[in-house]
């Protein structure tokens, strides 16, 4: 398997994934396990709030821009994890059946100070929905092995 | 902590705590962040957690989960004192602690709440920050 490896991240653009579809179930189950707000949890409740109608968490959205991610290339990485999320901002309500895509930069690239067998890929990831809105913007980074160290030490 | 008059910089309040078991690390990660580490205890293991660790995402939302309960609880007190509840829009940004751990704390620091231009009737908090720490 060719797994995509530190050398193979150029800066600029790295690609476009999706669409994917948010469904107003999905919305309502994550949001009652980890955002129980009427905003998310009740139409009536979300009209009223100022994000005028019913909206996916925040968390929820992060979330599923994480599973693009994967799908679209982190689950073909050699991926070690990530430290954390830099930058993160939620610009515009997520909705019951947006078709979210998702455009991915690579801003930064590094070789690991402290593990040099490593480097950090800095990603940044703008979601937007099928009107082209931007409803969330993050910067974050990943750390990846570097391409000598998955021929040698990954021969399982 | 409720209107924005009560918020004030350097403000610490602790949240309550959640419970990350291996099935409900496995089960967040099965569904939005399915990287070995945060599936398989072995591979997480082998990997630079050195152990099954959540999904950094799973941490963010379980954090928001305790951060809602407690301003529902502290909304609940005050509409028991027969005080007005002040509602409260939680679009602002948190450091996220990631690693592994089965459970954990959350802190709540204030660190500059501001008013929201926008509307003159609301507020935002600037930066405050979320701590999620594992206790001992």
């Amino acid at each position: 398997m060719n797994m995509i490896v530190f050398e193979d991240f150029k800066l600029g653009r790295f690609g476009r994934f999706g669409p994917r579809r948010v469904t107003r179930e999905e919305i309502l189950a994550f949001a009652a396990e980890f955002d129980p707000q009427p905003m998310h949890l009740d139409e009536h409740a979300a009209s009223r709030s100022m994000l005028k109608g019913l909206s996916g968490s925040g968390w929820h959205l992060c979330s599923v821009i994480m599973r693009m991610m994967f799908d679209g290339f982190i689950g073909r990485t050699a991926s070690l994890g990530s430290p954390g999320v830099n930058e993160l901002r939620w610009l515009a309500p997520l909705r019951p059946d947006d078709e979210i895509m998702l455009d991915v930069d690579v801003a930064e690239t590094r070789v690991s100070r402290s593990r040099p067998t490593t480097g950090i890929v800095m990603f940044k990831a703008v979601a937007s929905n099928a009107a082209g809105e931007a409803l969330c913007e993050m910067l974050s980074p990943i750390i990846v092995q570097r391409r000598d160290q998955v021929a040698t030490e990954q021969p399982r | 902590m409720r209107f924005f008059e009560d918020i004030a910089v350097g403000q610490r309040r602790e949240l309550g705590s959640f419970t990350f078991t291996a099935e409900g690390i496995k089960k967040f990660a099965a569904q939005f962040d399915p990287q070995r580490f945060h599936l398989d205890e072995e591979e997480g293991r082998r990997s630079l957690f050195g152990g099954l660790a959540a999904s950094g995402w799973h941490i963010g939302s379980a954090c928001m989960k305790l951060l809602v309960t407690d301003g529902q609880r502290l909304a609940r007190e005050a509409a028991a004192r027969g005080e007005p509840v002040a509602t409260w829009d939680p679009h602002q940004v948190f450091a996220i602690c990631a690693g592994p751990g089965r459970y954990w704390r959350a802190t709540r620091s204030i660190l500059q709440p501001r008013w929201y231009r926008c509307g003159p009737r609301r507020a935002v908090q600037d930066g405050g920050s979320l701590r999620a720490a594992m206790p001992g």
